[in-house]
């Protein structure tokens, strides 16, 4: 096992879903030879996992439905609150919206981030006994930043020849091709 | 046998045109968006583990757990003969099942370490949770809670993550103003 003490650790980006809410908080960070997610399922406790870089096998990402469902369930919520917003106004219990224009911005606040965030994903790390899903990446940028960092890590530490395509660096923030493939 | 990689979402096996393509692709089972990228270890086919020599001439020296393997090192913890079976290279040590385990638990082994403690947040759970408590004459005992953790935090040696120094002094300062406050508003009180 190659392991010494004292290791450096560097935050990776990314803190997970906003819709976890905090309850379930994982962060990664890395070193010279590994990746440690570091999950926090209470408050005060965190737990370790450790992924060698000389036992990762493959990276997979798989988009997810969760952007689309936030964007669409925001709309709507927003859409009732302007025309009770409105209705309000009109039926002059303007009293509501002192209720209604906070929920209002709140809601916008969301779908604001949810939009700056991009297309969600998740992503999964494969070793030969384990398949873990890096909690702490939940867009599509956030993935591309991490792999920017990890992948010449990993490269350097099995060796071998490089596949070919593959560039993060370049694929940041153009996930999704601008032509059908 | 070397890995496979099966899609996340159906658990089909994917070959070769899928992989460390630079953009998502439809799954060729389910059409789910996938982006796969692979690294020599998914080709590398897991080598047999040692599993020990039996001893043939009496005498011989034997591993401590399995007398009748020959030993091949000594435990760098305890000292034992232990045979490949039984050792365990760390860091560049060999040791042995149980020195290994005794390492982990005392938490002397830092590549091994699965738990910690966040003393930074349960500090300032502590400091926030005196605000409203000092004026029910608490703040002291939840202000000495967070000072305790503050100082557990400042001297912390075995945190695997860069140590927020800074935070803990500040936590320090707030948590003894939080019961110097305390203190007086109980004095000041008292005192009427």
């Amino acid at each position: 096992m190659n392991a010494s003490e004292n290791k450096v650790y560097e935050k990776l980006p990314g803190k997970g879903a906003i819709v976890s809410l905090g309850l379930l908080r994982v962060l990664a960070y890395y070193c010279d030879d590994h990746l440690l997610l570091v999950i926090s399922e209470s408050s005060y406790k965190e737990n370790y996992k450790r992924f060698y870089f000389k036992d990762v096998q493959a990276f997979l990402t798989r988009k997810t439905k969760t952007y689309t469902v936030v964007n669409v369930v925001m709309s709507i919520i927003m859409l009732f609150l302007f025309l009770f917003g409105v209705l309000a106004t009109v039926s002059r219990t303007r009293e509501l919206l002192f209720l209604i224009v906070p929920f209002f911005l709140a809601v916008a606040t969301i779908e604001i981030l949810n939009l700056l965030g991009g297309p969600s994903c998740e992503v999964l790390i494969q070793t030969a006994v384990q398949r873990e899903k890096l909690g702490n990446i939940s867009n599509l940028k956030t993935a591309d930043k991490n792999m920017a960092i990890l992948l010449p890590l990993i490269r350097a530490s099995q060796g071998g020849s490089a596949p070919p395509a593959f560039n993060p660096t370049e694929a940041v923030g153009e996930n999704i091709p601008p032509a059908d493939t | 046998m070397a890995g496979q990689v099966q899609c996340p979402k159906c658990k089909a096996t994917l070959f070769e045109p899928l992989f460390d393509h630079p953009w998502l692709q439809p799954c060729p089972n389910c059409s789910e968006q996938i982006r796969i990228v692979t690294f020599p270890a998914l080709n590398r086919v897991a080598e047999a583990g040692a599993t020990g020599e039996n001893i043939i001439i009496e005498g011989e020296s034997s591993c401590f757990f399995h007398p009748s393997k020959r030993a091949a090192v000594c435990c760098e913890g305890c000292g034992r003969f232990i045979c490949p079976l039984c050792d365990v290279a760390v860091d560049g040590k060999h040791l042995c099942a149980q020195c290994l385990s005794g390492g982990v638990s005392k938490g002397l082994l830092q590549p091994f370490k699965s738990t910690g403690f966040r003393y930074d947040r349960a500090a300032w759970a502590y400091v926030i949770l005196s605000v409203p408590l000092s004026f029910m004459f608490l703040g002291v005992v939840t202000g000495a809670a967070g000072l305790y953790n503050s100082i557990k935090g400042l001297k912390q040696k075995d945190n695997l993550l860069p140590k927020k120094t800074k935070t803990f002094y500040i936590l320090t300062i707030i948590s003894v103003l939080e019961i110097l406050w305390s203190l007086g508003f109980m004095i000041l009180i008292f005192h009427k």
